[in-house]
């Protein structure tokens, strides 16, 4: 008996030398959490962006309910590392375009960093002092489909619709490895002027605005739907878009802790 | 020792139908509606039907007292909300008398708001102006963004919640946060009224009366659980659904 407990004395030791080696590299061991703002998004939506979170290797945290007032907004910040401004995709959407603006506040005055999808993407633009117009009178000539739908069905989020080009010196192209990708769409409604601070780093083949950056900032924003590109589709190669917004919000941290 | 186990077994199960049978009893909740707004009302039916009970939009004011009987005889039990849509200036008579039939009948009352404040005026007490009896409180009971009302669908303010009470029995926290939308509170408190939570400013936030099964609260549960899908306050509709159910299937049962 003693023998036996001398044994896994010895192999936990062992063992757990080997662990501290590995997580070495991070000088914060803990989970990072992603915010992720749930009101006016479908239970199918948030579904993919746990899947999504959770495979990038950090914990997704649902804001309970629109951050109504700026203290909600910080409080709902100081909770995470890193946040996700989302589309609209069901449940009570009235407060997205009010209420949204907090949380993107939020997250820059707490320097975390940010992804905004779709209407998400929209409003880091409008934050920055940028603005929206319709896809059909801004680009009337164009011979894609933003979207697509089918009776019920929103196909094109649900499709690889159209090809983007992406900016090669763009962190997005560094996060998805290609020049050119096949992704989704459902909007009727697109970047046209661009934030003060943001540049464009991708593009539609007719000049539709599908991706921003603020290098400066560890904040990006996509039209399109890598949630659903992952987590409906299976398509691998949109997973580090998360992991990059996981891996940022690590360095933060690290930072934050004083350690390089 | 096997056939003492298996008979164990099957007394567990005879036992356990008869408690699901009860713990399924229908349970209907009449709603004193007119003078509510259209997404208060929503909020109302989805957080009653969530906690398990059919739902009855008082069709309109009970004018008469034999309405109020009627209305209250086919129901088992009443929820007065808050006031924020049209028609509001007969609800105080009308909702006396609903209030008056429903503790005749022995059926249990929830108040929301305006509701609350009525259980308390209906007991005796009183009804005051926040902005008078609380001047400069640094908690607010309203709040305005850009204009528009937000304080229902907001994390508001704090209130603490007596440890004897229902009230803490449900949500099992003694401190909690709640959204906020009144220029009111009960100031004066109604005989046999026990307070059972106040904000920090000591505004009251919530009554209780257990001999009546009454329990009135300020704040807006029905948008917390309903419209900000917070799952703590669907356990004050649930509660009151469940006390309704003991109390017509008890009877029934004499």
């Amino acid at each position: 008996m003693k023998r036996l407990l001398i044994m896994l004395c010895l192999v936990a030791a062992v063992s757990s030398c080997g662990v501290a080696n590995r997580t070495a590299d991070y000088a914060y061991k803990g989970k990072i959490t992603v915010g992720i703002c749930k009101s006016g998004s479908s239970k199918e939506t948030l579904k993919y962006f746990k899947k999504c979170v959770r495979n990038a290797g950090a914990k997704p945290y649902f804001f309970e309910y629109y951050a109504t007032t700026d203290e909600m907004a910080k409080e709902y910040l100081s909770k995470v590392d890193a946040l996700i401004v989302p589309g609209k995709s069901g449940g009570d959407t009235t407060g997205r375009n009010k209420y949204d603006k907090k949380v993107i506040a939020a997250a820059l005055d707490q320097g975390k960093p940010m992804l905004g999808i779709c209407l998400g993407h929209q409003e880091i633009d409008s934050f920055y002092g940028g603005s929206t117009g319709s896809v059909k009178k801004n680009y009337p000539e164009s011979n894609l489909i933003h979207r697509n739908k089918v009776g019920d069905e929103n196909i094109g989020l649900r499709t690889e619709a159209h090809a983007i080009n992406i900016e090669k010196d763009s962190r997005l192209y560094k996060v998805l490895g290609q020049e050119r990708i096949m992704v989704n769409t459902s909007h009727n409604y697109s970047v046209i002027k661009v934030g003060e601070g943001l540049r464009v780093v991708a593009t539609a083949d007719d000049g539709v605005v599908e991706a921003i950056e603020d290098n400066s900032r560890n904040v990006m924003g996509v039209q399109f739907h890598p949630e659903y590109l992952y987590g409906f589709l299976h398509l691998k190669q949109f997973l580090p878009i998360f992991k990059n917004l996981v891996d940022e919000a690590r360095a933060v941290r690290s930072a934050d802790m004083g350690v390089k | 020792m096997k056939r003492l186990v298996l008979f164990l077994c099957l007394a567990a199960f005879a036992v356990s139908c008869g408690v699901s049978r009860e713990a399924a009893g229908t349970v209907v909740v009449g709603v004193s509606k007119t003078g509510c707004s259209k997404s208060t009302l929503g909020y109302i039916e989805k957080s009653l039907r969530d906690a398990g009970a059919a739902v009855v939009f008082l069709p309109y004011y009970a004018l008469y007292e034999e309405d109020a009987d009627a209305y209250m005889a086919a129901v088992d039990a009443l929820l007065i909300p808050g006031q924020g849509g049209k028609d509001t200036v007969a609800r105080r008579v009308c909702d006396f008398r609903l209030i008056e039939a429903a503790i005749r009948q022995g059926k249990p009352i929830l108040g929301i708001c305006e509701g609350h404040q009525e259980i308390n005026r209906y007991f005796g007490g009183t009804t005051a102006k926040l902005s008078v009896t609380h001047p400069d409180s640094p908690v607010k009971h309203k709040v305005i963004v850009d204009g528009e009302n937000v304080g229902a669908r907001t994390r508001a303010h704090s209130i603490t919640i007596d440890k004897s009470s229902r009230l803490y029995k449900i949500l099992k926290k003694e401190r909690i946060m709640v959204n906020t939308s009144h220029y009111y509170s009960a100031y004066g408190i109604g005989e046999g009224i026990a307070v059972t939570a106040t904000a920090d400013d000591g505004v009251v936030e919530a009554i209780e009366d257990g001999a009546h099964h009454i329990m009135g609260l300020q704040f807006h549960p029905e948008y917390l659980y309903g419209r900000m899908g917070v799952k703590e306050f669907l356990s004050i509709f649930k509660d009151f659904v469940q006390q309704s159910r003991e109390i017509k299937y008890s009877d029934s049962g004499k």
